[in-house]
């Protein structure tokens, strides 16, 4: 691939969005986690929508369901941020609106993840 | 960064990176009510029924389609960006051509699943509530 890069650009080393490797990466790693629990989440829940309360109850609080839902709503909920947060430098101009948009994403997915995970240990240790 | 849509010639792989991001926003807003349906599974059978309609009911059968398709497709788009990002699968012929295979595929992979789903279940498609006979 042919580099367009000036010098003084290279040596700074920050390109366009002065940074953003860690969430790149991590971008792609939650990426991975999601990918290999996709099938088993799938499959778990469609089995347990067809028990009903009962069901969903009994998915939640087997080890191995706990285990995929726990690890399903963090690694989406913490690759949504990104994503979503990716969208918002993309389309919210000015660096206040910018921030403050990242901000309020940030809490939002940290309180429905808490909502989330908290459920599901209620659930899972409480029965 | 994105590139202004107005200077690009519409092309398959160009709908597919729209989708992607389109189809990753529904999933997180997804994922959020996932969390709050959890939270009324956990609070209790009673509270579970406010919601359960929402969940079984011919409107609940559709958005489980729509939700299973955009999860699907933005899962095997999403392993095409991850084989994109080890530097394979730039030919664009090709990847014309798996933009719009992958599509088909989240489309028939959303009708099977949502077969599976309420094909053994009549009662979620009459908007009957499961719970009722337990």
């Amino acid at each position: 691939m042919s580099d367009f890069r000036t010098d003084l650009g290279k040596v700074r080393g920050s390109g366009a969005a002065k940074g953003g490797v860690h969430e790149f990466i991590a971008h792609r790693v939650s990426a991975i986690v999601l990918a290999l629990l996709l099938p088993f989440f799938l499959y778990g829940l469609i089995k347990a929508l067809h028990g009903g309360y009962d069901g969903l109850i009994a998915w939640a609080s087997s080890p191995f369901g706990a285990f995929v839902l726990l690890g399903f709503i963090t690694a989406g909920i913490y690759h949504g941020r990104l994503g979503i947060n990716e969208v918002i430098s993309d389309y919210v101009a000015g660096d206040g609106m910018r921030s403050l948009f990242m901000l309020l994403n940030t809490l939002a997915s940290f309180v429905f993840w808490l909502i989330g995970v908290l459920a599901i240990l209620k659930i899972w240790l409480g029965t | 960064m994105s590139p202004h849509i107005s200077v690009w010639k519409w092309h398959p792989t160009m709908l597919s990176s729209i989708l992607h991001r389109a189809t990753g926003v529904v999933l997180y807003f997804g994922l959020l009510k996932l969390a709050l349906v959890l939270a009324f599974l956990a609070a209790g059978p009673e509270w579970f029924g406010k919601v359960e309609p929402l969940v079984y009911s011919p409107f609940g059968a559709f958005v489980f389609f729509a939700m299973a398709g955009i999860l699907i497709y933005h899962f095997l788009n999403g392993i095409r960006h991850l084989v994109w990002d080890i530097g394979a699968g730039f030919d664009a012929k090709f990847a014309n051509t798996m933009s719009v295979v992958i599509i088909i595929i989240s489309a028939l992979a959303a009708i099977a699943v949502t077969w599976y789903m309420v094909g053994d279940m009549p009662d979620v498609i009459s908007g009957a509530v499961l719970g009722a006979d337990t």
